[in-house]
């Protein structure tokens, strides 16, 4: 038998053992009640056979006496013809007597002899020395009236309480079992082999199968959820998959890309683009797969401008032959305006609204509109169609899941959408009338603009504006945005890095310092970026600008925040206020060699004497409030080193590495913390210090 | 001088001389009554008549005895009917130490006491087997042996119902009509041998609980039956049972019972039988002492007597006192020893002492007993 047989074999004796178990133990107590029962009719016989020796005693004792007398008168005869009539008599409790006239009794107990005669030796009395022997009577049970009476009724009352045992306790080996047992295992049997998870509300389940019936309901329930994750897996190891396999072709492409110098500027870009989306949807598959959470959704800064724009280019090329007309409307609030999402699950909400407003399309009108605002605190982003519009009642179901509007539509687009915007903190409303169209508004959070996008271009009378991008059409950009202040300024045009950096480090301090870089981050056939040759020429501050459509990348954005330089998207060039200020003296910043904050006024004095005596110059200052009333006059570059300690006069303690924060977020970004302490003590990473240093680096400082 | 020593003398005689005459008048007898007077439980009546009778016949010849110069002091020792009782009964009456003892009127009774008194005077009122007359020598009943009775009966018989057979009603329990049974057998072999004897047996003094159809099994049509058990109430019960048993028969009935009771006493039910009372003469109304026993029981009693037992017992009572006047025992003598010799010089005087002589037959009537004849 292999065990599928037992388990069948189990199954099929499940009720039988159970009706076993019980019912062995209802023989059990059968038993033990006949046993009971049988020793009380035992207990109740000897009683009766005490009783019924007692009786013999007592119908005998006339006979003793008659027999004495008798024998003592020499009456043997009546003797005789006494016994002979008293044994022929049907009037008597025993069945014979015997009258013994030697000896003595050798029991004086009536004798039970199985199953149902008796003896009983009775012994005769003495009279004055005189021995007259003893009687020996038998007997039946069945001659004593009472006592077969008493036995009959023993024996019906067993079989009565039996019968009535066998009767209460029947049910245990049937109905209760059936009741209890088997149906419930068999509703938990049915439970789990169905699909539906169906409670019998009309069964009456105790209130522990109750518990595990619903344990049972919510586990099938987590394991079909667990199936559907399971299969979400699978299909993410197949979208992780693609996008690890498109990878390598993209990148193929990214780079035969660089070296399209004959191809027009404009389709050059929009290539560019629709590769960066295929690498950012390859990215999102691998970040949405590979990630255990799935619902995980981390939040970045997003410039929704840009990614709007960026989803535009996309579905223009998209809705090519369409005739399908995109007109977008972005405020001056909104090209600027930054909120918190994640970046691909925003492109495909977008895209995704932009399609089912393409869906929804008439031959009359096939206008898409767009329009990005900010109010107050919120991002408006609306996307309205001319299309079909959506039936009322079918508005107040398109937020849950499996409704659609659509024919083939499964009913995820919106429920998810609206999840995901709300995870973000934002809101998502639908209006729509039917034949005229229908009208997406997004609101999400409008988040500052971090300190190292560029909110402004701020130039000065003499400036050196230099352009550093391959893309012609940029330069035509800039020039277009620069054409009022050409006269008061100085356009410079590279179209790589590497040429923009040997001139550079041709011009004269003074020019330098003159020079407001506009840079791309990537140039086609250019081994360095945008960025590299800022780190190289050490160019910081809101003067070195990387004007790029890899805003979004997070590495490119740190290392503008720890190099200190500004960011601006591309897409941001036509919008970006420029700003002409007249450089004044005052205005003219000051950029000494070093800053050193620490309230350690003896070490003062020691470094500014070594200072001195090195010929470096270099500021110092006791407290950050003395910092702060020079700090706008002071040049972002200028590497400062604070001490991790200040006693404030209150007797509080001010910490120096928060302190640092602030500085980095106006724009100071050489930041060092010189400290008594070792790095460790400082707990986690503090991105705005650029190294934790021992104090007595301050010694090499000043040299 | 002479005179005076003879005058002294004289006196001195004289004084011893009354000084034995009041030594004589004055003898004392311890007696103990040991009987059951209470003859037939079924009739408490009669029974308690039966008893006082017995008393009253007691207290006249402790009278009569005061009067002859023998100072009786008595004590009852009364038992049940079961015979057991005797024995139960023996250990109090030997420790009242009588000098003689009377009583024990059947005899099953006095057999039953043979046991406990070896040298104690022991006199049944009226016990007449055969085996009374075996006992030791301190044993005596003023009943005649049923030995000289059966004789009689049989005689009676032949001449009354002549070739009839004989069925004998056997009390089993009395020792007495076992015997007299066997007796009469072997009498009637020997005088007659074609009769056919047969007999029932019953155990007993409650006729109503005779098995009529086993006691009757032997009997015969017109066997004469002969009633062989103690009491006579219980007889006359037992001839109305079998009576309305065999009710279409022509029955006769001999008994030989002793009726204590007024021969004037009757049957409330008619008879349909015959039925004859073969007995002695208890009481004698001719003899001097009889007269002397209702005058002194009238004194007494404030009565006329009117039961025999009466009589029986002043009998019993006065066959000693007579014996210890006419036979009076040596000086060294005392107690039951006196007694005893007293009364075994009177039996061999006369064998019979204080026994009946005269047999008579009454014929039991519808009211009552009527005299028929004296056996000769």
């Amino acid at each position: 038998m292999n065990n599928d047989d037992g388990i069948l074999e189990n199954k099929k004796t499940l009720a039988q053992a159970i009706q076993k178990s019980i019912g062995n133990r209802i023989v059990l107590s059968l038993s033990v009640s006949c046993f009971m029962l049988l020793a009380f009719i035992g207990y109740s016989l000897s009683s009766e056979l005490d009783v019924l020796q007692m009786r013999i005693g007592q119908e005998v004792k006339p006979l003793e006496d008659f027999i004495i007398t008798q024998t003592m008168i020499n009456n043997k005869q009546a003797i005789q013809l006494r016994l002979s009539e008293l044994n022929t008599s049907s009037e008597k409790a025993f069945k014979q007597i015997r009258w013994i006239p030697v000896g003595k009794p050798s029991n004086n107990k009536l004798d039970w002899q199985f199953p149902l005669t008796w003896t009983y030796e009775y012994p005769l009395g003495e009279v004055i020395g005189y021995q007259f022997g003893y009687f020996q009577v038998t007997g039946s049970l069945l001659q004593d009236e009472s006592l077969v009476n008493n036995l009959v009724a023993m024996v019906i009352f067993l079989i009565v309480f039996s019968l009535l045992l066998f009767l209460l306790l029947y049910p245990l080996s049937q109905r209760i079992p059936k009741k209890l047992f088997i149906d419930p295992i068999n509703h938990f049997l049915n439970l789990l082999s169905s699909d539906e998870k169906v409670l019998d509300n009309q069964r009456c389940l105790p209130s522990e199968l109750q518990v595990l019936e619903k344990k049972i309901v919510l586990l099938m329930e987590q394991i079909k959820e667990h199936e559907q994750q399971k299969a979400l897996i699978r299909i993410g190891q197949i979208a992780a998959q693609v996008a690890h396999d498109i990878r390598s072709p993209l990148t193929a492409l990214n780079t035969a890309l660089k070296y399209l110098t004959n191809t027009p500027d404009e389709q050059r870009i929009l290539l560019r683009n629709v590769s960066n989306r295929i690498n950012g949807i390859a990215n999102h598959l691998l970040e949405e797969y590979t990630q255990k959470d799935l619902s995980k959704n981390e939040k970045s800064l997003c410039l929704l401008a840009s990614l709007v724009d960026n989803i535009l280019s996309e579905k223009r090329l998209q809705f090519d032959g369409q005739a399908i007309l995109l007109d977008v409307l972005i405020d001056e609030s909104g090209s600027m305006a930054f909120v918190l999402c994640h970046l691909q699950e925003m492109k495909r909400l977008l895209s995704n609204i932009l399609n089912n407003a393409a869906e929804a399309l008439t031959e009359q009108n096939r206008s898409i509109y767009l329009s990005l605002s900010v109010e107050k605190e919120w991002v408006d982003l609306t996307i309205q169609d001319a299309g079909v519009g959506i039936p009322q009642d079918k508005l107040k179901t398109l937020w849950k899941k499996g409704s659609s509007s659509k024919k083939n539509g499964a009913g995820l687009g919106l429920p998810h959408a609206k999840e995901t915007v709300e995870s973000w903190g934002g809101k998502i409303t639908l209006h729509s009338k039917i034949n005229e169209g229908t009208k997406v508004s997004i609101k999400l959070p409008h988040v500052p603009t971090p300190h190292y996008f560029t909110s402004e271009i701020v130039i000065y009378l003499g400036d050196f504006i230099v352009i550093v991008d391959d893309d012609l059409s940029v330069h035509d950009a800039w020039k277009q945005r620069f054409q009022s202040q050409l006269e008061m300024i100085t356009l410079v045009h590279f179209y790589q890095p590497e040429a923009f950096a040997q001139w550079y480090e041709e011009q004269p301090k003074d020019s330098q310092r003159n020079c407001v870089v506009l840079s791309d981050y990537e140039c086609m056939g250019e081994i360095s970026t945008g960025l590299d040759i800022f780190e190289r020429l050490k160019l910081r501050g809101v003067r070195s600008i990387l004007v790029t459509s890899h805003y979004e990348d997070q590495k490119i954005v740190d290392r503008c925040k720890l190099n200190g330089n500004y960011l601006l998207p591309k897409n941001c060039l036509a919008s970006i206020p420029i700003v002409l200020k007249t450089r004044k003296t005052a205005d003219a910043l000051y950029m000494p060699d070093f800053i050193i904050i620490d309230d350690d006024t003896n070490l003062l004095t020691i470094l500014k004497e070594g200072a001195i005596r090195n010929g470096r110059n270099g500021l110092f200052f006791a407290h950050p409030d003395e910092f702060k009333s020079v700090a706008d006059k002071l040049d972002k570059q200028v590497p400062i080193y604070i001490d991790s300690q200040f006693k404030l006069p209150s007797g509080e303690v001010l910490k120096g590495e928060i302190w640092a924060k602030s500085l980095f977020e106006q724009g100071f970004f050489e930041l060092y913390l010189a400290s008594g302490y070792p790095a460790w003590h400082f707990g986690p990473p503090m991105p705005w210090f650029k190294a934790i240093l021992p104090k007595e680096f301050l010694l090499s400082v000043i040299k | 001088m002479k005179r005076q020593i003879i005058y002294i003398i004289s006196l001195m005689v004289t004084l011893f001389c009354m000084n034995g005459a009041n030594a004589h008048s004055t003898s004392t007898l311890r007696l103990a009554v040991f009987d059951n007077p209470r003859i037939d439980p079924e009739d408490p009546k009669l029974s308690q008549r039966i008893f006082d009778a017995y008393v009253e016949g007691m207290k006249t010849a402790l009278y009569v005895a005061k009067k002859q110069g023998v100072e009786i002091n008595e004590q009852s020792f009364f038992y049940g009917q079961n015979l057991i009782d005797i024995a139960q009964k023996v250990p109090y009456l030997l420790q009242w130490q009588p000098d003689a003892i009377i009583g024990l009127h059947n005899s099953n009774q006095m057999l039953m006491s043979r046991s406990f008194f070896n040298d104690i005077l022991t006199l049944s009122t009226s016990a007449s087997d055969v085996e009374i007359e075996q006992l030791p020598k301190n044993f005596y009943s003023l009943g005649v042996p049923d030995s000289q009775v059966a004789e009689k009966i049989i005689a009676f018989i032949n001449q009354k119902y002549p070739n009839r057979n004989i069925f004998l009603a056997i009390q089993a329990d009395s020792k007495e009509s076992f015997d007299m049974a066997d007796f009469l057998s072997k009498q009637y072999k020997t005088l007659n041998p074609k009769i056919k004897i047969s007999h029932g047996e019953f155990s007993g003094d409650e006729m109503k609980k005779i098995n009529m159809n086993e006691f009757l099994k032997n009997y015969s049509k017109n066997d004469v039956i002969i009633l062989l058990s103690i009491v006579y109430s219980s007889q006359k019960d037992l001839m109305n049972r079998i009576a309305d048993y065999l009710s279409s028969q022509s029955l006769v009935f001999i008994s030989y019972a002793d009726n204590w009771e007024p021969q004037t006493s009757s049957f409330k039910k008619n008879l349909s039988y015959d039925a004859y009372r073969i007995t002695f003469d208890l009481e004698n109304k001719s003899q001097k002492s009889y007269k002397q026993y209702v005058k002194s029981f009238e004194i007494i009693n404030k009565k006329k007597p009117t039961y025999v037992i009466s009589y029986i017992v002043y009998q019993t009572i006065m066959s000693i006192v007579t014996a210890m006047k006419e036979f009076p025992a040596l000086e060294s003598m005392h107690g039951k020893e006196a007694v005893l010799y007293s009364y075994h010089e009177a039996l061999k005087k006369d064998p019979n002492w204080f026994r009946s002589r005269k047999q008579i037959v009454y014929k039991i009537e519808a009211d009552g007993e009527v005299y028929l004849e004296t056996l000769k």
